[in-house]
């Protein structure tokens, strides 16, 4: 994995990879949805704004 | 700063809205930063043939994060988007059926290609996506994506007044904090005309225009593998003539000069070359080129299916044999 890739997924991304968890909906894991709708919702709720990571699993 | 943010981490492309989540979809990382109501303020991510990393940081990505913020808080108007449509989905997509299991992000690209094709629309200019800033003469700093790193003087952007350490604020039409800000919006440029481009030096607010020259959106796309299937391959078996052999044969030191050795690929014999020809030509130029450059000019120039000419030197003699690029 590339030096930048790697931080990010170091600093910012779940532990899991597994596509499994990616489509379970509902709860954030340390921080991080992985259903927009849901995130979306609570960015209303909050006010504050939506950061989307689209990461393509090989 | 990412406390900032309710962040979302998406691994399937499938049920996204690719009217709003529109991206460089050879990426293997791309982020969008938006409004609750879908205002989008900023992009992040992008790259270039020479690495998935050369374009982007953290300190990059937290500098576009940071912008996205203050750009929320002043309830900023976002990036200018296309009239509300209905969402389109790539599994509905016709070509999408051709596709079993995972459709990867590249896939988009392919199935929106394939459609195309289908339907006799595609344009052969829309391989070149995503165009680097370096097309218009300017590049980007990689810590802070909107400051000007480098100018070519005699670039669209240097002819413009762009100068070094300028700080572009708007670049057709879209606000800029990040190389895929930039990109996004050297995407949506026309194949010919003029954008608008405004930055600042210093107190001063600047505009003006960049002019876009015939073919300035080519760019380096060998690394795409959505093109993957259309980048053709020149399975050559030789070696760049030495100095001796290129006096005897009077071709110049820096010319082409590719003497094929044995084995000749089936693919090329079958177009008459043989073992001992030496290519000094394509398309009836005589290019300056050794061989690794001639095969990564024939990947970057061509498609598969494109005819080329070359010329040989066989036995002493020129000939010319064209082919079917595969």
């Amino acid at each position: 994995m590339r030096p930048f890739l790697l931080a990010i997924s170091i600093g910012l991304l779940p532990p899991s990879a597994d596509p499994a968890h990616a489509q379970a909906p509902k709860r954030a894991r340390q921080g991080w949805h992985n259903d927009y709708e849901v995130a979306k919702d609570l960015a209303r709720k909050t006010g504050k704004p939506l950061m989307v990571v689209f990461r393509c699993e090989p | 700063v990412a406390d900032e943010f309710v962040r979302v981490r998406l691994v399937r492309i499938t049920w996204v809205d690719l009217n709003l989540f529109d991206f460089d979809y050879d990426l293997t990382w791309a982020c969008f930063f938006l409004s609750p109501d879908e205002k989008i303020y900023g992009r992040y991510g992008g790259r270039d043939a020479a690495g998935a990393d050369t374009r982007n940081s953290l300190a990059g990505l937290k500098y576009a994060m940071r912008a996205a913020v203050e750009a929320h808080r002043r309830h900023d108007p976002g990036q200018p988007v296309p009239p509300k449509q209905p969402p389109v989905y790539v599994e509905r997509m016709t070509s999408a059926r051709n596709y079993r299991g995972c459709i990867h992000c590249h896939q988009v690209k392919e199935i929106r290609r394939d459609d195309l094709l289908t339907a006799g629309k595609w344009d052969r200019s829309e391989i070149f996506s995503y165009p680097l800033p370096e097309n218009l003469g300017f590049s980007l700093e990689k810590d802070r994506g909107n400051i000007v790193r480098s100018v070519t003087p005699d670039g669209s952007a240097g002819r413009t007044g762009l100068r070094k350490g300028d700080t572009v604020r708007r670049l057709n039409g879209y606000n800029i904090h990040s190389f895929a800000d930039a990109q996004y919006a050297l995407h949506k440029a026309p194949v010919k005309g003029q954008i608008a481009v405004s930055w600042s030096r210093g107190q001063a607010d600047m505009t003006g225009s960049l002019s876009l020259a015939d073919g300035w959106r080519r760019t380096n796309i060998t690394w795409r593998p959505s093109l993957l299937g259309l980048l053709p391959s020149l399975p050559l078996n030789g070696s760049d003539l030495d100095a001796k052999d290129r006096k005897t044969l009077g071709v110049g030191e820096k010319r082409l000069a590719i003497r094929l050795e044995k084995p000749v690929h089936s693919e090329l014999r079958a177009v008459g070359l043989r073992e001992n020809d030496v290519i000094i030509g394509l398309n009836n130029q005589q290019p300056d080129m050794s061989m690794e450059k001639f095969l990564a000019h024939i990947r970057q120039n061509y498609l598969a299916g494109d005819r080329i000419t070359l010329t040989i030197i066989r036995d002493g003699k020129r000939m010319q044999l064209p082919m079917r690029l595969r």
